[in-house]
């Protein structure tokens, strides 16, 4: 069975990629745009927190600067769905895709960093890691309850509605875009900071990782409200972490890590057609 | 108030001139595929003309997009699902209202204020703030699309066909409704129409729009 440290571990681990699966939410969910950018700007975030913290910067700084970068990259996209007509799907793919040459140029054409032995915000508790990620989830918290997480609300439900109503819908895409990416960015620098290393290859699977923490946490959760589901999503992306370590050692189950994807991405399709019969007739256009 | 010189818009409008002055009520009627929407969506920006030019309230507003011509121009569409968030609530909507002019705080006197115009409806909408649009019936809809409308400053309200989907009497009742506020606010408004009864009560005076151009009808007082 799962031991106490092991829950706290996944508790830990499922707090930091809250913070991506809350990225994931402003995207696919507010401003409704399909974002691959995620398993790109991830791995960015996690790159530029690796060489930064190796040369001596704060680890707090190196958050930041992952942000911006990760920001850059959701800019990027978003600019390339608006100006050059690409469709959002393919443009963060694209994105996505040239970010895994532009991480390995940041990690200086290696493909891991390990920096286990240099101060990070994780070295003496995890204590500082909670404060961090709970500071972004207030933040985004209190944007989506303001006049602006309105607007950014009625972009993605109604992009008639807004332009009649004042609202300039490439200008909020944008945003949307950078802050979603800089979100994703942020926890992948601290997921890196727990782990002491970052791998090029690490953001494979994190897009998916945050649907799955949105459909877990919106279905268990009993919050309405929309600013509210993103804590919603913190909480889901904490339960799916949680449910897995337990899922991997328990012997009955018999779910080694090599099913893992094939696992996750079952039970968000079982969840997601429960979910669409119940709801088909409130949803009915 | 409004000033349209020489608008051209490929085969639908053809060197159309139309001049409103402030305050008045223009009932806009014509066959289907005259224009008229298509008059609107110039007027509001969503659409390009390919040639001529746009005067509201003394601004040249020929080159100015859509989104940015929203706080002198307030417009409510024959779509209901354009005038109105339905994933979100009424009050929701209400900030959203607010939010056309500017991105200032919605006080709880703007509310008030939305309040006592969305009774003039008598429909009880003002009494459920939290409920979600999308369980509205029509006239609902639309009486709440009309309130967000003229709620926040404007200059000049169009209106396109706003009753076409409801029935006769609630659509009597909007149409009533939308006259009493209008008349409170004394704004320049347009209204598109294909209700032959509305034709000669509603507004101050009646335009054809006829092969892409508009005429004055005479009024049987």
């Amino acid at each position: 069975m799962i031991g106490v440290q092991e829950l706290l571990t996944s508790v830990e681990v499922g707090l930091i990629l809250g913070v991506v699966a809350i990225g994931v939410f402003l995207t696919f969910k507010t401003i409704n745009f399909a974002d691959m950018t995620c398993d790109g700007s991830f791995v960015s975030g996690a790159a530029v927190t690796a060489v930064l913290i190796k040369g001596g910067t704060s680890p707090y700084l190196a958050i930041l600067v992952a942000m911006l970068v990760g920001g850059m990259a959701g800019v990027l996209t978003g600019i390339l769905n608006i100006k050059c007509k690409i469709a959002d799907l393919l443009a963060g793919i694209i994105v996505a895709y040239m970010l895994y040459s532009v991480n390995l140029m940041i990690m200086r054409n290696s493909p891991s960093v390990t920096f286990v032995d240099h101060e990070t915000i994780v070295s003496d508790s995890a204590k500082p890691a909670v404060i961090v990620v709970t500071l972004l989830v207030a933040a985004v918290t209190y944007m989506m309850f303001s006049n602006f997480g309105l607007k950014l609300r009625a972009v993605g439900y109604n992009r008639q509605f807004a332009t009649t109503h004042g609202i300039d819908v490439d200008k909020m895409t944008v945003l949307g875009l950078a802050m979603s990416n800089a979100m994703i960015a942020a926890g992948g620098s601290i997921f890196s900071q727990f782990q002491g290393f970052c791998d090029v290859s690490g953001g494979f699977g994190m897009l998916v990782m945050g649907l799955a923490s949105i459909i877990v946490g919106t279905n268990v959760l009993p919050f309405k409200r929309e600013p509210l589901l993103i804590l919603s999503c913190v909480a889901g992306s904490i339960l799916y972490r949680i449910f897995i370590n337990v899922a991997l050692h328990s012997d009955a189950l018999g779910i080694k890590t090599q099913n893992l994807n094939l696992v996750t991405g079952i039970i968000m399709i079982v969840i997601m057609v429960m979910k669409g019969g119940v709801n088909r007739n409130a949803k009915a256009k | 108030m409004l000033k349209l010189s020489n608008i051209c818009v490929r085969d639908t409008l053809k060197c159309l001139d139309l001049t409103v002055t402030a305050g008045e009520r223009v009932l806009v009627v014509g066959g289907n595929g005259a224009g008229k929407s298509t008059l609107f969506g110039v007027i509001s920006g969503r659409i390009k003309p390919d040639q001529g030019n746009i005067v509201v309230d003394g601004q040249d507003m020929t080159m100015v997009p859509e989104c940015k011509r929203t706080n002198l121009i307030s417009s409510v569409l024959q779509d209901m699902k354009s005038g109105t968030i339905e994933e979100m609530t009424i009050l929701e909507n209400i900030k959203l209202a607010y939010i056309r002019t500017g991105g200032r705080r919605v006080s709880k006197e703007d509310i008030d204020t939305f309040k006592t115009k969305l009774s003039i409806f008598g429909m009880g909408l003002e009494n459920r703030p939290y409920e979600y649009v999308r369980n509205l019936s029509g006239g609902e809809r639309q009486a709440l699309s009309i309130v967000m409308a003229t709620s926040a400053d404007y200059k000049l309200l169009l209106l396109d066909e706003v009753t076409s989907a409801l029935s006769q009497k609630v659509s009597d009742l909007v149409m009533r409704s939308i006259g009493d506020i209008i008349a409170m606010e004394r704004k320049t408004c347009l209204m598109i129409t294909h209700e032959e009864r509305y034709m000669h009560t509603f507004g101050d005076r009646t335009l054809e729009m006829n092969n892409g151009v508009l005429c004055e009808i005479p009024r049987s007082s």
